[in-house]
């Protein structure tokens, strides 16, 4: 009986480290894969989606230290899946897109239908849905072709592109999980940034502005002051959410003509009316504590000076505000979600409207307060 | 039966036997399957799945009351007499063994899309079957200082799906009761299947040394923080994921968790993974030990020990495991078994309860024998 034991006891521990190593079907080694760190995508004329990716190379020199340098490779295929597969057949080695940091999609294929090239990310467990999005004017493949001066690697170079932009208010940072939710919701839209390389000098990409979306296909754009203002209009300040606003139109020295101020503090203040035909009334009204950091025309000695600049911007503001959501509108783009809260409040409502129709018959009222509570350190 | 005087536990260990038992492998997508059907009330949906089995609770207090030292198969046997009492034994046996399979079965299917993708499933379900079997052998007493112990990675359940509170849009969940009330309790069937484990109340109860009414709190205890856990991760999937995306992701808990990422840490889906794993062999250790407890009430061997009945008890279910073939098959064997609970959990305790009210009426004395 106790032998019998003793060869069971081996046996099991035999069988034990045998089970421990199971992760022998699964090991993916980095040494044996090219990890892509950004991608983008475009539709060819022919219709075929073209998917180029960005990936690290350490070159190693008879020194001791290896030099990194950004590859690209390109290819084409019927569905992102198959451009990958195609990409795969002529690289060596084979590519791991689970730690992308950022997608890249050109104008064409955004205007086309965005899920359907995210599907293949959202499907996949190692699927990199923390990477940040952006829609290039033009095409991504031209973005992924710039030799950046500001850093050596694309894959630094653009995440720190759009993070600095948050920071200045642009928008928001998306990422392909972040944008997921409005892209099936009826009552909500979403932004992505907007960029476009500079395809004379080839060293830089430039932020212009954000790309407004409906459902899942990109129908407008705003410039870089509108971009600005929806973020306020979201209730989303950014640590330096920057306006530059003409007030005066004589001075001899034309940078006389302007002020600056910076978003302090935002206090946002809506309200959805629907009256009996049905038709909506939105209300905004934005209460902005401001610093002014730029006023070379004139000195705020007193606080009688201060006021007119507040109201001048005020209007300014005002008027922003208006052809922000204006645009928004012709673009069907509901970004602040008046859909939803339509949905979440007046639900009886929400059921008799069409909201693909109607979100663009609504009206929106406007109104920018600002209030100068800092001016720098001299008046 | 008379049980051995050294393996009893103490109720607040059946607390957390029942605690564990109940949360297993269901966790992942209950949010889902109730949200295909209450929509965004979902939540409300396990708070009354919560209520129903608080109800039970009470009824299995009522037999325990009665009954303190008879488990659920001596009272079948009791009640419903010799030779029904056995087949009603071995019927539960079987719907035991239905479950941990079932549960094995999900397991793997989980690990398969989710971690190893490339590890062939049946090496999952002799790994996780070999450590339920390892557990459950011995007095039950050891099996609940184990439950107790990993029960500290449930906080980890928490933490890390409370950081979907910063994504999270709090007009999903509203308005309330949009869809009626008929959904809310047609998803709280669904909520149930996932809280099942429950029923193991009626075979541990009798190792537990306390007074009933003390069991009974333990239970409601481990019910109560069941209950606000599912609805609390519910919740949170309706606030983040909203109302359309949701139905894209049949196991919520996990895409929202692999969402975040933090600045060292990414894909803290795995470390979830990994808790969860702990959770599901709990579950499973619960049934293997129900079933193997079940084999030794219907072969009578003068050993009141369960421990030669595991290998037994664990065998089938290795089988039946890598039966199902795909996620498809696996889920729905999952919901085809659970609905067998509705027969086993919830109808034949019932039909217990009642019948033991009636032997009162005929004066019957025979429990005083024990």
């Amino acid at each position: 009986m106790i032998i019998h034991k003793k060869i069971l006891v081996l046996f099991l521990s035999g069988l034990l480290p045998l089970c421990m190593l199971t992760g022998c079907w699964d090991q993916r080694l980095i040494k044996e894969s090219r990890l892509i760190l950004v991608a983008g995508l475009d539709v060819l004329p022919n219709n075929k989606i073209e998917d180029t990716v960005i990936y690290p190379v350490v070159n190693k020199t008879s020194g001791s230290s290896g030099e990194v340098k950004s590859v690209m490779a390109s290819s084409y295929g019927v569905t992102t899946r198959d451009a990958r597969f195609r990409l795969d057949k002529k690289v060596s080695q084979n590519f791991d897109p689970s730690k992308n940091r950022v997608f890249l999609f050109g104008e064409k294929l955004a205007r086309q239908d965005m899920y359907a090239s995210l599907d293949v990310i959202y499907r996949d467990p190692k699927g990199a849905v923390n990477a940040m999005v952006a829609v290039v004017k033009g095409t991504a493949k031209d973005a992924l072709s710039i030799k950046s001066e500001d850093s050596p690697l694309l894959s630094v170079y653009y995440p720190q592109l759009l993070r600095s932009s948050s920071e200045i208010g642009l928008f928001k940072i998306t990422t392909v999980q972040s944008i997921c939710a409005s892209m099936f919701d009826p009552g909500i839209d979403f932004v992505m940034p907007y960029i476009k390389p500079n395809m004379k000098t080839k060293d830089r990409t430039n932020v212009i502005g954000t790309a407004l979306f409906h459902k899942t296909k990109m129908t407008g754009t705003l410039n870089e002051k509108e971009s600005l203002m929806l973020m306020l209009l979201n209730k989303e300040k950014a640590h330096y959410s920057r306006f530059t606003f003409k007030i005066t139109n004589k001075q001899k020295v034309k940078e006389e003509d302007y002020v600056t101020i910076t978003v302090n503090k935002l206090k946002r203040d809506w309200s959805i009316k629907i009256d009996k035909n049905n038709h909506i009334t939105v209300p905004i009204t934005l209460s902005i504590n401001a610093a002014v950091n730029e006023l070379p025309s004139d000195h705020l000695n007193s606080h009688q000076r201060a006021i007119k600049i507040e109201k001048k911007v005020s209007k300014e503001m005002t008027q922003l505000a208006k052809k922000t959501l204006s645009n928004l509108q012709q673009a069907n783009a509901d970004i602040l979600g008046v859909g939803k809260h339509i949905r979440a409040f007046q639900n009886d409502k929400w059921i008799k409207l069409n909201w693909d129709k109607d979100y663009k018959k609504i009206t929106f009222e406007p109104k920018v307060k600002v209030t100068i509570t800092q001016h720098g350190i001299i008046n | 039966m008379r049980l051995k005087k050294d393996d009893s536990i103490t109720s607040a260990q059946f607390t957390f036997f029942l605690l564990q038992t109940q949360i297993g492998v269901g966790i992942l997508s209950m949010p889902y399957n109730i949200h295909l059907i209450a929509k965004s009330d979902s939540w409300a949906s396990v708070i009354v799945a919560g209520c129903v089995i608080q109800l039970y609770l009470f009824l299995f207090y009522r037999l325990t009351v009665k009954y303190p030292t008879l488990s659920l198969f001596d009272l079948v046997e009791k009640l419903f007499g010799r030779y029904i009492g056995r087949f009603v034994i071995f019927l539960y046996i079987v719907f035991f063994l239905l479950m941990a399979a079932s549960i094995l079965s999900m397991f793997s299917q989980v690990i398969c899309l989710w971690i190893l993708p490339l590890t062939p499933r049946w090496l999952l379900i002799i790994i996780m079957g070999g450590i339920g079997a390892y557990a459950v052998r011995g007095p039950i007493k050891n099996l609940a200082r184990f439950f107790v112990f990993v029960s500290v990675l449930l906080i980890f359940f928490i933490v890390l799906v409370v950081y979907g509170f910063f994504e999270a849009d709090y007009l999903n969940v509203l308005p309330m009761g949009k869809e009626g009330f008929m959904p809310i309790v047609k998803g709280s069937e669904k909520a149930m299947y996932s809280m099942l484990g429950f029923e193991v109340y009626l075979i541990v109860a009798p190792f537990v040394k306390a007074k009933p009414y003390e069991k009974l709190k333990a239970a409601t205890i481990s019910n109560v923080s069941v209950t606000a856990l599912y609805t609390f991760l519910t919740f949170m999937c309706i606030v983040f994921f909203g109302i359309k995306e949701f139905d894209l992701v049949p196991q919520p808990i996990l895409y929202m968790i692999k969402s975040f990422s933090f600045e060292v840490l990414e894909r803290i889906d795995l470390v979830f993974l990994s808790f969860w794993i702990v959770s599901v062999a709990t579950t499973y250790m619960g049934y293997l030990l129900a079933a193997a407890r079940g084999m030794l009430a219907l072969a009578k061997t003068p050993r009141k020990e369960h421990t030669p009945f595991v290998k037994l008890a664990l065998i089938p279910t290795l089988f039946i495991a890598t039966i199902p073939h795909g996620v498809y098959e696996a889920a729905t064997m999952l919901n085809e078994i659970s609905r067998l609970s509705l027969i086993f959990v919830f109808l034949i305790p019932t039909l217990l309860v009642i019948r033991s009210f009636m032997g009162k009426k005929k004066g019957d004395t025979s429990h005083d024998h024990t």
